[in-house]
């Protein structure tokens, strides 16, 4: 299968077919990461339109040094969140924002228990140790991956991501709503290693 | 009995053969261990599980969804101009012929031009 890096190199001879091949391969993982940020399917799609574009316009800048798919994450989450800001700013009009919460509520959150513990856990942790955890667990990414996105070594990275799983095992560990989801014995086990 | 950053970093596919090795030996005889990590493997799943974007998952599994979507920033794409590509200058010439010679009426507008 060819890579990335050989499919940019048609890229940048002018082969534009080639540029909508890397498109398929890599929106779908694009169009998770940007609704994450921005909670919104439209919103979404638009912030993927507008990363491929940014990605394309500054193809000759792309030096190879970190992998494409990283790359075009660094692009999106910097758009997702430049498309929130704006969002924010925006005059809001109350009742579609109740139709909006309640389109998602129905479609895409279904809260149990422990997802909503795990969601609150998860929105406490720091920004690093939340960015390596979603980065890995929702998105699949490898610590290097997420080392370039993030701009960091590689074991930043990965004690990034081994902080927040372990703060979220004591949360979790301790929630009482949750009590018998993490047998005691370890719960036990975890006070002795931490 | 090994750290938990240990079984976290075992978990991942992290560690060296020898360190996995050492590691899965451990596994058969510890139970202990075996529970430590069951217990992450239980918690990584019910993070994983918690992706507020899995209600999407039919939907992004949808090939003609993602074509179009795809189609749709191709289109746009199309419109836009590489910095410093001087190959590409070229090559969006070829594009608006191509695209021309389909269509007549701009093979008009561009002979009037």
């Amino acid at each position: 299968m060819e890579t990335d890096l050989n499919v940019l190199e048609r890229v940048k001879n002018g082969d534009l077919n080639a540029f909508s091949e890397l498109v398929l391969k890599h929106q779908k993982s694009l169009l998770r990461l940007a609704l994450r940020v921005v909670g919104d399917l439209t919103a979404a799609e638009d912030v993927v339109q507008e990363s491929f574009i940014k990605a394309y316009q500054k193809l000759e800048s792309f030096e190879g040094r970190s992998s494409f798919k990283s790359w075009l994450f660094q692009i999106t989450l910097n758009t997702a969140r430049n498309k929130l800001r704006g969002k924010r700013l925006e005059s809001v009009d109350i009742e579609n924002v109740h139709v909006a919460v309640d389109a998602m509520s129905e479609t895409i959150m279904i809260h149990t228990d422990l997802e909503r513990a795990i969601n609150i856990e998860v929105a406490k942790l720091p920004n690093k140790q939340r960015m390596a955890l979603t980065l890995r667990i929702f998105d699949d990414l490898s610590f290097a991956e997420i080392a370039e996105i993030m701009k960091c070594p590689y074991d930043t990275a990965k004690a990034n991501y081994r902080h927040a799983l372990i703060k979220l095992r004591h949360s979790i560990s301790d929630s009482t709503v949750l009590n018998g989801w993490m047998p005691k014995t370890h719960k036990r086990t975890l006070e002795v290693d931490a | 009995m090994k750290k938990l950053e240990d079984w976290i970093d075992y978990l991942e596919g992290e560690g060296s053969l020898r360190e996995r090795t050492e590691m899965n030996l451990l596994l058969k005889h510890s139970i202990s261990d075996q529970m430590v990590l069951d217990n992450l493997r239980r918690l990584r799943q019910a993070v994983y599980e918690t992706d507020s974007t899995r209600g999407a998952d039919l939907l992004l599994g949808d090939k003609q969804y993602m074509e179009k979507m795809q189609s749709q920033i191709m289109k746009e794409v199309r419109k836009t101009k590489q910095t410093h590509a001087p190959n590409l200058t070229v090559i969006a010439g070829e594009e608006t012929l191509s695209t021309s010679e389909q269509d007549p009426a701009r093979v008009r507008g561009l002979y009037r031009t």
